[in-house]
């Protein structure tokens, strides 16, 4: 199939920035806000009230002008009329 | 006022040894008074990445402690008088050096020498905070791998929340034929990645064993492209603007020609 043929041909470099950043955004919220975790946990509780987030929910925590952020992205996919 | 630059990295075995080393010897060359610090204690590189393990006798366990007197446990590169090993001490362990004493050293040093480099114990444990205590800048060295690249990220988040902000990033061991395959992240990737300046690269040199064999470091063969590149660090680091360094893979012919 095209689809596999195009996974393949993806490269590895580029397979190893994706997996950084996914890992990062975690490990930096973690480090950050020890209750990230809990935080993450409880907010997909509230939202897969309404959608189907669990595996679509974004959430980490960035740092500027001397504050942390918290950015959530919650893309609304599929049935969001749950 | 001399400055103090700490080299570290999370991540063991990346080469913070050999970029000490190199770069030391590199600001010495270029007529800079440098002391060049082995804070790995209870291990000990510098001195042999440097080829001056014969010349020990006293190290900064002995000077901190008092029983050596601080020109004696300098000890002279035997290529000039610019540059000074404090070498680590083997028999004792991280917890015997003492915070205090360690930056009243550095105080002293930064009247006498131009430029300290301290290099620091792989891991973030006891021994790391020591490093960078005293240090006004951090130089993390990574390979682009995502293990060296992860654990640097760690680091530089518990530089940040001690204050240290002046962070900068040596990737190390570029190979330039595999980063235009798309087989290694390149230095920009890494860079957009850690989100912190970059202060040089360095390629993965084969002959890198053949320097530390003999004690002689990468920057002392000159024409080699490595030796450039520890030159182009030393040179930023002297406050100099220069273009990064531009590693190009290997064309057919050189391959060819290094054979011969
Ligand atoms: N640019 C390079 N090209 C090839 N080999 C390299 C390069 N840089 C370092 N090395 C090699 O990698 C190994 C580890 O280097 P080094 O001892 O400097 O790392 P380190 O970070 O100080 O390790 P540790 O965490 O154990 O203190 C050595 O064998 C060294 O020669
Ligand atoms: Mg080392």
């Amino acid at each position: 199939m095209l689809f596999d043929f195009l996974k393949r041909k993806r490269k590895s470099a580029k397979l190893a920035t994706e997996r950084l950043h996914v890992i990062l955004a975690h490990e930096r919220g973690m480090a950050r806000l020890p209750f990230f975790d809990d935080l993450k946990s409880d907010l997909i509780k509230v939202l897969s009230k309404y959608t189907d987030t669990k595996d679509t929910l974004n959430i980490s925590v960035s740092h500027r002008d001397g504050y942390d952020f918290i950015e959530i992205n919650v893309p609304i996919t599929g049935n969001n009329s749950k | 006022m001399g400055k103090i630059y700490t080299i570290t990295s999370g991540k063991g075995g990346v080469g913070k040894s050999t970029t000490t080393a190199n770069l030391a010897l590199g600001m010495a060359i270029a007529g800079k008074k440098v002391v060049a610090i082995d804070l790995d204690i209870g291990l000990r590189n510098l001195d042999m990445i440097l080829g001056l393990e014969n010349r020990i006798v006293y190290n900064i366990i002995d000077l901190l402690e008092g029983r050596a007197k601080l020109n004696s446990a300098l000890i002279r590169d035997k290529r000039g008088d610019n540059l000074k090993l404090l070498a680590a001490s083997q028999t004792n362990s991280k917890e015997d050096l003492s915070k205090e004493k360690f930056l009243d050293l550095l105080k002293l040093l930064k009247e006498q020498f131009d430029f300290v480099f301290i290099d620091s114990p792989a891991g973030i444990e006891t021994g790391f905070s020591n490093a960078f205590a005293g240090a006004e800048g951090v130089i993390i060295v990574a390979t682009p791998e995502i293990s060296s690249i992860r654990d640097a990220d760690r680091v530089v988040g518990i530089l940040e929340a001690n204050g240290k902000h002046n962070i900068s990033l040596i990737v190390n061991r570029i190979k330039p034929e595999m980063v235009k395959k798309g087989e290694m992240m390149s230095q920009d990737d890494i860079l957009q990645i850690l989100a912190i300046d970059l202060l040089g690269i360095v390629p993965d040199d084969p002959k890198m064993i053949e320097y530390t064999n003999k004690g002689e470091p990468a920057v002392l063969d000159k024409i080699s492209v490595t030796a450039n590149a520890y030159i182009n660090i030393t040179r930023r680091l002297m406050g100099e603007d220069v273009p990064q360094l531009e590693l190009k893979p290997k064309s057919f012919l050189r391959k060819l020609f290094e054979r011969l």
